[in-house]
Order: structure tokens, then sequence, then C-alpha cells
């Protein structure tokens, strides 16, 4: 059938092209051979017209609910809506593999275009190391896991036939939601940005071009990676919040923590540059953090996709790990070996001189990280581990995570205030003294502040203490930047508070970014607070939950065309005072047999009330579970307040003018 | 690199190697099918454990929304497992699917379980009846 078999012929294409890329641009550094290195870039952009031909495909088949094909009649059906068949393209295993690829296809054309004219020795290198990675991703959605496969029936008396199904399973409701629908090409778009800035660190350790030039290269591919990864994890733990009805937005669950690694390195990645940048040293560190970022993006999609590990996300157990478990091993294998070999070439230009400089700031900053993804990779793979030595498998539970990245993300923290305050080689006593006072002194009046206001949970104290303390290094960082920039130049403290952050964005941005993890943190730190409770109740009963009051004023049903509907009417009151109600929801969806609950919130600064509508008991009443969720609204708008930030920081430099 | 450094980067990493190490102990729980939950015999009683299975069609047993009990059942063993938390269940959970329950085995050989997770079902392993051919047909 024309459509399928076009289909894999672009697929297959996609490979060659991908190999002769990466040959042509081998051969043509070695031979010095201009044209051929032209014919590799052109093959990078025929690979990925093919790879778009047959996502186009896949695309116009699913919107024409063919159902023939295996992946559509398993993810889509003929009444879903418009925007979840689009999003059904990443649905399942076959096409977020496909999208992966195209994503991938995407990025390096767009690294071969913008780095095409420069005289750069580093292209050719970085191309086939993202054809390499394009090769095993091309050969998984050919060979493995290929969307255009087709439903067969199976005769008893032997041969097979083409087969549709009437209407295809649907897309699970779970799933039909907007941000679950961007969820996936947003992550994506964090993970496999990360292979262009990989790709370069490899080109310049192969070449032995280890300055800063490299650096350079890849700071706005690394800053806009990072951007879309961090979003694409918090649009998840904000699905799992508003969809999954358990109350909470993270439960260091494998798939969670997949996507978290390669963010720790990738934070530490973009920070520790700066000191290659400034003072040409932690070379060895950056080329490692780079290549493990890279890693663990594979990881991630590894674990995500072969069901190793138990999760309630991972998809359906299949053999696809051992083409994944061999390329990782085999990339990690050559990382290291040509790290060993070239660390010559990464001797440090500078010593660190005393504990308290920035460049030390730097170099804790990089091992709190990194201890801190490698008890999250602990405690992710700890199943498959124990399971190999004794034959058990023992799961981790949350309390490990929680007790060993809380004290870590705090000190984290810590660092994002104190670092930036200390001075490059050595900070004077008297710079310590100068800067640090405020922003030590408010910290440490939180603590009895947060002692007389009722918090009994320390954590919550020292983290409440930290966010002060880093929220008043940043606005003293601002307030001196412009008190300076008003003493060299006649302007208004409003005027020179904008030239200074416009013509020093990455810093400036960067302390916006700052500011964003405290507010998350203090997000966070709301968890340590939560009430539940769960009320069996008539119409007209109540019961309480922490500060609120709940009555039930309503209790309906209704069926649609495709699902039943059930719903709760509550009213609440606060303080004796009614200050709104919520109506959770609970839907059975005929389809795909498939219940799901229509969470209610209410919103506000101080907490969020949380309120799922469970059913009815066998005497009609319904149960409703509350959860007062305090700060969570934090969470979110720092994540905002992280990406305004982030896209600060990639705006281009002004060219200084005479001042 | 100044000795100072080294016992600050020591004591770091030492105290998230003994944090790690305190919250390992908190947070381990073994990981079993109910076919080797069955070959423990004895030693599984009052075991903290989180126990996988395949929910047998027809055993759930609700109280209105509420559920009551269930059977887990894998590779022939099964258990009747006592649901005993307080949180709504996840709403993946019906006949079938697969599940991992939180809790344990007690002396009368029923699984009080506290939490539920059930698997996402966003892969189906679709079995199709096919309409028109012969019977015992089935599609892949």
């Amino acid at each position: 059938m024309i459509a399928a078999d076009l289909g894999n012929y672009a697929l297959m294409a996609a490979m060659v092209f991908a190999a002769f890329a990466g040959a042509a641009s081998i051969f043509g550094t070695r031979r010095g051979d201009p044209r051929l290195l032209e014919v590799g870039q052109r093959s990078v952009y025929v690979m990925t017209g093919l790879v778009t031909i047959s996502v186009i495909i896949l695309w116009s088949l699913i919107l024409k609910d063919d159902f023939r094909f295996n992946y559509i009649a398993g993810h889509s059906n003929a009444d879903l809506p418009m925007m979840y068949k689009i999003g059904s393209l990443w649905a399942g295993q076959e096409g977020s593999l496909l999208l992966w690829t195209w994503i991938l296809c995407l990025y390096s054309s767009a690294a071969v275009f913008s780095q095409r004219r420069r005289h750069n020795r580093l292209l050719p290198i970085a191309i086939p190391v993202m054809m390499i990675t394009a090769l095993f991703f091309l050969y998984l959605n050919n060979f493995s896991s290929n969307p255009f496969a087709q439903l067969v029936a199976v005769h008893t008396g032997g041969g097979e036939s083409a087969w549709a199904p009437q209407d295809g399973r649907g897309l699970n409701p779970l799933l039909q939601h907007p941000a679950m629908v961007i969820h996936p090409p947003i992550l994506y778009m964090g993970y496999i940005g990360f292979v262009v800035p990989f790709a370069f660190a490899i080109a310049a350790l192969w070449t032995r071009q280890l300055g800063s030039a490299w650096i350079y290269t890849i700071r706005r591919w690394t800053l806009f990676s990072w951007m879309f990864l961090g979003t694409g994890i918090l649009l998840g733990a904000k699905w799992a919040y508003v969809e999954l009805g358990w109350g909470g937005y993270w439960a260091w669950d494998p798939v969670e923590n997949a996507s978290l690694m390669p963010w720790l390195t990738g934070t530490a990645f973009l920070h520790s540059v700066i000191v290659q940048e400034k003072r040409g040293m932690l070379k060895v560190w950056n080329v490692s953090l780079v290549c493990l970022t890279y890693l663990l993006c594979i990881l991630g999609t590894f674990l995500t996709r072969s069901g190793v590990v138990s999760s309630v996300h991972s998809f359906a157990r299949s053999d696809i790990g051992i083409p994944f478990a061999i390329f990782i091993l085999g990339a990690l294998l050559f990382c290291t070996v040509l790290i060993l070999k070239r660390l010559p070439y990464l001797r440090s230009e500078n010593q660190l001189t005393s504990i308290l400089s920035r460049e030390s700031g730097f170099l804790f900053n990089n091992l709190l990280f990194l201890a801190a993804c490698f008890s999250v990779l602990f405690g992710t793979v700890f199943p498959i581990l124990s399971e190999l030595a004794t034959g058990r498998k023992i799961a981790v539970g949350q309390a490990y995570f929680n007790k060993v990245e809380v004290p870590i993300g705090l000190l984290l923290l810590f660092l994002a205030g104190a670092g930036p305050l200390l001075a490059y080689r050595k900070t004077s006593v008297e710079s310590l003294r100068k800067n640090f006072l405020w922003p030590v002194a408010l910290g440490l009046l939180t603590i009895p502040a947060c002692i007389a206001t009722g918090v009994t949970s320390i954590w919550a104290t020292i983290s409440l203490s930290l966010c002060v303390f880093v929220t008043v290094t940043i606005i003293q960082e601002f307030h001196k930047g412009t008190r300076a920039r008003m003493r060299s130049v006649a302007e208004g403290y409003a005027t020179a508070l904008v030239q200074l952050t416009r013509r020093n964005n990455r810093r400036y941005g960067g302390y916006v970014v700052h500011f964003g993890m405290v507010l998350l943190f203090l997000g966070l730190t709301g968890s340590a607070f939560v009430r539940e409770g769960r009320g069996i109740v008539s119409v007209g009963e109540d019961f309480n939950v922490g500060d609120y009051t709940l009555r039930v004023s309503d209790v309906s049903e209704e069926t649609l065309p495709n699902y039943w509907s059930g719903t709760v009417n509550v009213d609440i009151f606060r303080d004796g005072r009614q200050i709104t109600s919520l109506d959770p929801e609970k839907r059975y969806y005929f389809a795909s047999e498939q219940p799901s609950s229509e969470v209610a919130i209410h919103q506000s600064a101080a907490a969020d009330l949380y309120l799922v509508y469970a059913g009815q008991s066998d005497d009609g009443k319904a149960i409703v579970q509350a959860y007062v969720n305090p700060l969570v609204m934090w969470v979110w708008i720092g994540g905002l307040v992280i990406i305004a930030g982030t896209l600060f920081c990639m705006l281009p430099p002004l060219r200084s003018r005479a001042v | 690199m100044k000795p100072r450094f080294i016992i600050v980067i020591a004591l770091i990493l030492g105290s998230a190697g003994y944090l790690a190490f305190l919250g390992f102990q908190q947070g381990q729980t073994y990981y079993h099918f109910c076919n080797e939950v069955a070959a423990m015999g004895d030693k599984a009683i009052d075991l903290p454990m989180k126990m996988h299975g395949r929910v047998v069609e027809g055993s759930v047993q609700r109280d209105g929304a509420l559920l009551r009990s269930f059977d887990l059942e894998y590779e022939g063993a099964r258990f009747t497992v006592k649901y005993v938390g307080t949180e709504p269940v996840p709403d993946t959970f019906k006949d079938g699917i697969e599940a991992v329950v939180d809790g344990q085995l007690n002396a009368q050989g029923v699984f009080e379980g506290a939490r539920i997770q059930a698997k996402c079902a966003s892969k189906y392993e679709a079995e199709y009846e096919v309409e028109s051919s012969a019977p015992g047909n089935t599609a892949r």
C-alpha cells in the first residue's frame, strides 16, 4: 500500500543519507576537500527531508483514520478530537521514537546551517557524531519499532491477510489533556537538543581544539535545550498534578527521574563552562559533564521504553532494551577513552587558590549536582542491580530520594545565593562582610519568624531561610550594579537598571533564573505541610480538611457520546464564609473502558485546595478526597520565571557603545 | 589542590553517601511477583513488600466506589488483597491490568495493601476479534 511503502522507503533512505553525511564529512576533512564537506552537509538536509516526509505520511494516515496500521488503531479513534489525533503521533512507542528521530534531524540541520560558513574545523566531526546517533534511532524506526507496521489477520487454516478494525482503541483518556499533548515534544526538544553540544564537544576533543571555541559555539544550543528540558519536566509534573488525582506532582518515579538526571548534569555544565571561559579551568569537568548529559538523555529514553524498571509510566515491556544498552555502553566507552587520551590538552590554565573563590563555588556546584544525579541514578536502577546480584528485586522508596536530594538541593540553593558574591581567585574578608551581611542577617531572621508562625519542620525552616537569603543577594546585586552604573553614567535609577541588565543580559538573566528557582523551592517547601482528608457524605453534609469546611450541595450524573460523567458539587467554606464552589468529576470513557478523575482545584498563593470525586458508596453517599497543598502555585510561577530569565540570557549582547 | 578542598569535598560526598545509606535503609521494600511470594511460604508473613501481579477478572469487590478487595495472580499463584488504604484507587485500576500493591501478607494469607500502583496503559496489547473470517482467528 502506497503510503506505508513511501513512509518505509523514506526512513530507509534516511539511513543511507545519514551514513553518507557522516562519511563524507570525515573524508572531506581528512582530505581537505571542501566539496565533500559540502556534500556531507547537504546530505544532512536530505535526511531531514526524508524523515519529515515519513512523519507527514504518518500524520495524514492518522488524520484519515486509517486503522489498517497497528499503531494508529492502537492510539487513535475516529471520534478523537483533532488536537489529540495530532498528538497521538507521539502517544505510543513507535510514533514517539519517530518523533525523536525527526527532532534530531531538525536539530542536526539547524546546527549544520548555523555553522556552515565559518571555517569550522569542528563541524566535520560534529556531523558524524550526530549522524551516528541518528542512525541508531533510524535503525529502531526501521527494524525494531516501525510505525508503519500493518495489522494482519492470521487464519487458522494458514495464511495471512490485511485487516483493519472498525474503529481504533483511542487515546488513553489520561493523556487527553493539553499539557500531555505538548509534553513529549517539549521534553524531546530538551533531551535531543543536547546532542548538538555533545557532538561539538566530541569534535573539539577529537581535533584537539580544547580552548573555549567549542564552548562559545554551543552556548546558545545548551541554554535552549536546557530550557526545554526543564519546561518539559515541569509540564509533566503539572499534568500529573492535574490529571492523575493523587494530590502530588512528583513521585521519584523512574521515568520522572530519567528526565531529571540530564537536567542536573546539564545545569552543572551550564555553570561550569563559565569558569572555563573566564579562567580556563574545569576543562575535564566540562567535557565530562556534556558527555554525561548526552548519555543520560539516551539512558532516559531507554529507561522509559524498555520496561526494565517498574514504573506507572513505562510503556509496554519490549526487547528494544538490548540495542539501547549496547549503544549506551558503546558511547560511554568511547567518551571515556577519548577524554582520557586528551587529558594533556585539558590541563587547567590556572589553579584553585582559595576555598572562598568563585571558582571553588563552581567546583562545589558541580560536585553537588553530580552527587544528586548519581544518587538519583542509583536509586532508579537499583532494582535492576539488586536483581542481578541477589535474584531479588528491591524497590527503593521515596524516602530514599527525599532524604538525599533535599539536603543537596538546599546546599545548591545556598550556592545560588553565595556563589555570585564570591570573587574570582580569592574573596577578601572585607568583601565578604559587605556582601553577606544583609542576606545572612535576613536569612537568619527568617528562622525565628518560621518558628513563631508554627513551622515545625526543620527542613522547611532551612528552606525558607535560604529562599530569603538568596532573594536578598539577588536584590542586592541588581541594586549594587545599578548604583555603580549611575556613578559612571548620568542616568536615573530606572534607566540605569534597564541599561545594566540589557548590557549584561547573561549575568542578570541568570539572576532572574535563580530567583525563579527560589520560587520553585518555595513551592516545593509547601509539600512539607500537606493535609489530607476524606469525606463520605450525603448532600447537605460537610467535613473538614485543614482550615476548610467542605459541604456537598449536589451529586449528579450525565452520559455524553464518548463518556459517562458523575459530578459532585462542593461548597468551600473558610472562617465561616463561603469562598468558592468546586465540581470534581469522575468520568468513564466507553471506547477504552477507562475511568478518569477530573480533579477540581482552587488555587491561591497560600495553598491549593484539591478535590477528587471517588464515586459513591453503597448507600449513595459521595466519596470526596481532599488535599490541602500549600504553596504549590509557586512551583509553576517559578517555572515561568525561569523560562523568562533563560530567554533573556539568550538575547544577543548589545554592542557596547563608548560608555 | 589544597588539603582544605579535599576535606570539604570529602565532607560533601561523605554526607551525601551517609544520607543515601540512611534513606536507603528506610525506603527499601522487597519487590516480588505473586509466585515468588507464594514460594517464600511463611517467610513472607508480616514482611513489608511490593507485590506485582495481574488483577483477576471478576475478583474486584467494591462498596459502591470504595475498593474493598481483589485478587492478584501471577504464574499460577493467587492472593486475595484487602485494600486498607485511604487514597482513591488509580483510574487505570480494573480487571486484568497489572498492578503493584504496597503492603504485607498477614497470618491468614491475605495481603493487606495500603497503596496500589496500576500500570499506565498507554500501549495497548490489543487482541482484536475478527468478525468475518472463520473462528479461531486472531489479528496481531
